[in-house]
């Protein structure tokens, strides 16, 4: 929330959740949600395939009726409001435009709506096709555009009725690489140029990452998390939040003896956790560290005093283009990774001795017990 | 007259043996088809009132027969009117039925089968139920009753013409319309009937053809004071033997086929413009 230092001028209003339920029969697609947007504010929606993202947007924009909870829109309730009455602009991720109106009648459609007049529909449908860089072809058909250019008609037509939301579900998924990196950027851009709240839905975590002030990671039609990028990159609140988030290692704990320090399970050997770590109260407990929190060092050299360090011999190196990956097993059951950017690489080797040392603020207490499967590989 | 309703034009790129002998089976198949109908234009021109074939003389007679006698106007009119009206009313209805059948819901299935089951049904099991229905209603012989019979005929086809054109209608587009702005019945209007309206034009012209040439069920319906062109025709041929009627056929004929054929372009088009 404190990631707001972006200029413009805020015409954004606050998106409340509350309570939100969606059930189909016995399947519960959304459950208990609670989110709050704030005015101006870029939010996203980040979850695996299925988690209810889509829903919970539909709900939002009036396509699907909540079983139970509120949605509050700049303090007002719009759960009684049919979708075409709740000013709410939209992008849908296969672009939804009319096929048999043009790019300037696709964005003007809004606008006759509304009852504007013929000039002023001309002058903003055309200022809001130069917003997305398509001024020049606003008489061409939708069959006519690329898909990054369909898209950005799309984006024109959610934005020139000056929506003070607006909801984006997946709207990059079907671009290539380079064309969603661009068009990340453009919507960044018309973001701090409207100054509208954004609530924007993805399943790619670095877009989300990137892209929004805030982040609200879902699962299984629950939020595991809400907060800024790096609240949920480097202080994971959940197991899940913090694999779904990149690559994570977890290590088992087998107990906690003392405040700040947790007993690694099956090696008995003791972890510092960050000072100000809750220590839990019920038994299971994981403690997970980013691999690129980590480092490696052949075995047996000195280490500064206060790092956490557990041997191990190198399994694998995996070479990444811009980093390279170390798997080191540690114990039959306890695998970690290290991840070395390209240029900081530690001179040590496949089959290696080696002594995996971090600091121990980086390594986040969760009160959760891993599954089997997560003990032993870290992606 | 039958003529087969859903004609496709193969699209060919490079010819090789096996297609030139495909092709020649496709032109023979046609033909096979087609001269039997095609017989009729030659004896329509025929010198004498027989139906001696190839004919011996020529005139036009005939023609001219076709256009004094009332009773073939008569009968072409109503057939007209019935095929007409039969063809707005199926067309109404069955796209109601193919928008009312999408999305998921119990028993659609068989609301499926019961909205193609007059194409199933046996025709002449049809004409006897409604005409045990009619007679006590009084609708026999009248033009509500021969509309009422035919646009159930008609139906099944401006149904399937319609749910594929919706299938090819991304669904989402309703949506988008009413996230801008649009109440449902305008999004309605301005995106859904447009972009199947290519959909239901060619679903109407089957529900007219449909009517226009039904002869099983009219059978049962006429009355003296009211005959449609097939019944006319079906009397002609048993009573006289008068080559008018091959005349009243090529004329009919050279109608549908124009029908079709406008049919056919009409869905061509559709394909290519939002393919
Ligand atoms: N109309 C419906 N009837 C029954 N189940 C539904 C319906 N709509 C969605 N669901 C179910 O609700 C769950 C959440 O769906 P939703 O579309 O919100 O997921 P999502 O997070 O958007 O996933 P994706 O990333 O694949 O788009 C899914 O398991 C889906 O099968
Ligand atoms: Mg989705």
């Amino acid at each position: 929330m404190d990631s707001r230092l972006h200029m413009g001028i805020r015409s954004g209003v606050a998106l409340e959740l509350e309570a939100l339920h969606k059930r189909y029969g016995d399947y519960v697609a959304v459950e208990s949600v609670d989110l709050r947007a704030d005015p101006g504010e870029f939010l996203t929606l980040l979850g695996p395939s299925g988690s209810g993202k889509t829903t919970t947007l539909n709900m939002i924009a009036g396509f699907v009726t909540p079983s139970s909870g509120r949605i509050q829109l700049d303090g007002g309730k719009i759960d009684h409001l049919p979708p075409h009455k709740r000013n709410i602009g939209m992008v849908f991720q296969h672009y939804a435009l009319f096929p048999h109106m043009t790019a300037f009648e696709n964005v003007a459609f809004p606008l006759k709506q509304r009852k504007c007049g013929g000039a002023e529909i001309r002058t903003r449908v055309l200022e809001a096709l130069e917003l997305v860089g398509l001024g020049d072809r606003a008489h061409s058909y939708p069959r006519q555009l690329s898909g990054g250019q369909q898209q950005r008609v799309a984006l024109a037509r959610a934005i020139v009725f000056r929506p003070s939301l607006l909801l984006m579900d997946e709207p990059l998924g079907a671009l290539d690489r380079q064309l969603r990196e661009h068009m990340q950027m453009e919507i960044k851009r018309i973001h701090v140029e409207l100054g509208i709240t954004f609530v924007y839905v993805t399943h790619d975590q670095e877009e989300a990452l990137t892209m929004s002030d805030r982040v609200a990671i879902f699962n299984n039609g629950r939020i595991e998390q809400v907060g800024t990028a790096s609240d949920v990159y480097d202080r994971p609140r959940t197991l899940f939040a913090a694999e779904f988030l990149g690559e994570s290692n977890s290590l088992s704990v087998a107990r906690t003896c003392q405040p700040g320090i947790a007993v690694v399970a099956g090696l008995d050997v003791p972890v510092r956790l960050p000072e100000d770590t809750q220590m839990p109260a019920g038994d299971g407990a994981t403690v997970v560290i980013r691999p690129e929190r980590l480092r490696a060092m052949p075995a047996g050299l000195e280490r500064s005093p206060g790092t956490n360090a557990l041997r191990g011999v190198v399994q694998r190196v995996v070479y990444l283009g811009s980093a390279r990956r170390v798997d080191v097993e540690v114990s039959p059951w306890i695998h970690l990774s290290v991840r070395e950017q390209s240029g900081m690489w530690s001179p040590v080797q496949k089959g290696d001795a080696v002594d995996i040392g971090w600091h121990p603020g980086d390594s986040v207490l969760l009160e959760q017990r891993t599954a089997p499967a997560i003990v032993t590989g870290a992606a | 007259m039958t003529v087969a309703w859903s004609a496709r034009i193969p699209v060919m790129r490079r010819v090789r043996p096996g297609r030139v002998a495909l092709i020649a089976f496709v032109v023979l198949v046609t033909v096979w088809l087609l001269l039997p109908t095609l017989a009729v234009i030659p004896l329509s021109f025929a010198g004498a009132p027989t139906f001696r074939f190839p004919p011996t003389s020529w005139s036009t007679e005939w023609y001219a027969n076709l256009v004094h006698d009332g009773r073939w106007i008569r009968a072409f009119v109503t057939s007209l009117i019935v095929a007409s009206l039969s063809a707005i009313v199926a067309t109404v209805l069955g796209t109601a039925a193919a928008l009312g059948m999408r999305g998921r819901f119990i028993g659609r299935q068989v609301m499926f089968v019961l909205l193609l089951a007059p194409m199933v049904v046996p025709v002449v099991i049809f004409a006897v139920a409604v005409y045990a229905v009619f007679l006590p209603w009084g609708l026999t012989g009248t033009l509500p009753g021969f509309v009422a019979a035919h646009c159930v005929l008609g139906i099944p086809f401006v149904f399937v013409t319609v749910a594929a054109g919706l299938e090819g209608m991304d669904p989402r587009l309703t949506d988008a319309a009413a996230s801008l702005g649009a109440s449902p019945i305008k999004a309605f209007r301005v995106i859904t009937l447009p972009l199947i309206a290519p959909s239901m034009l060619t679903g109407a012209l089957f529900a007219f053809m449909a009517s226009f040439d039904e002869t099983v069920v009219s059978i049962f319906l006429v009355t003296p004071a009211r005959r449609t062109l097939p019944v006319t025709m079906y009397e002609s041929m048993t009573r006289e033997i008068d080559p008018t009627v091959a005349a009243a056929a090529t004329v009919i004929f050279m109608g549908t086929t124009l029908l079709l054929i406008i049919g056919v372009l009409v869905q061509a088009r559709r394909r290519t413009s939002h393919g």
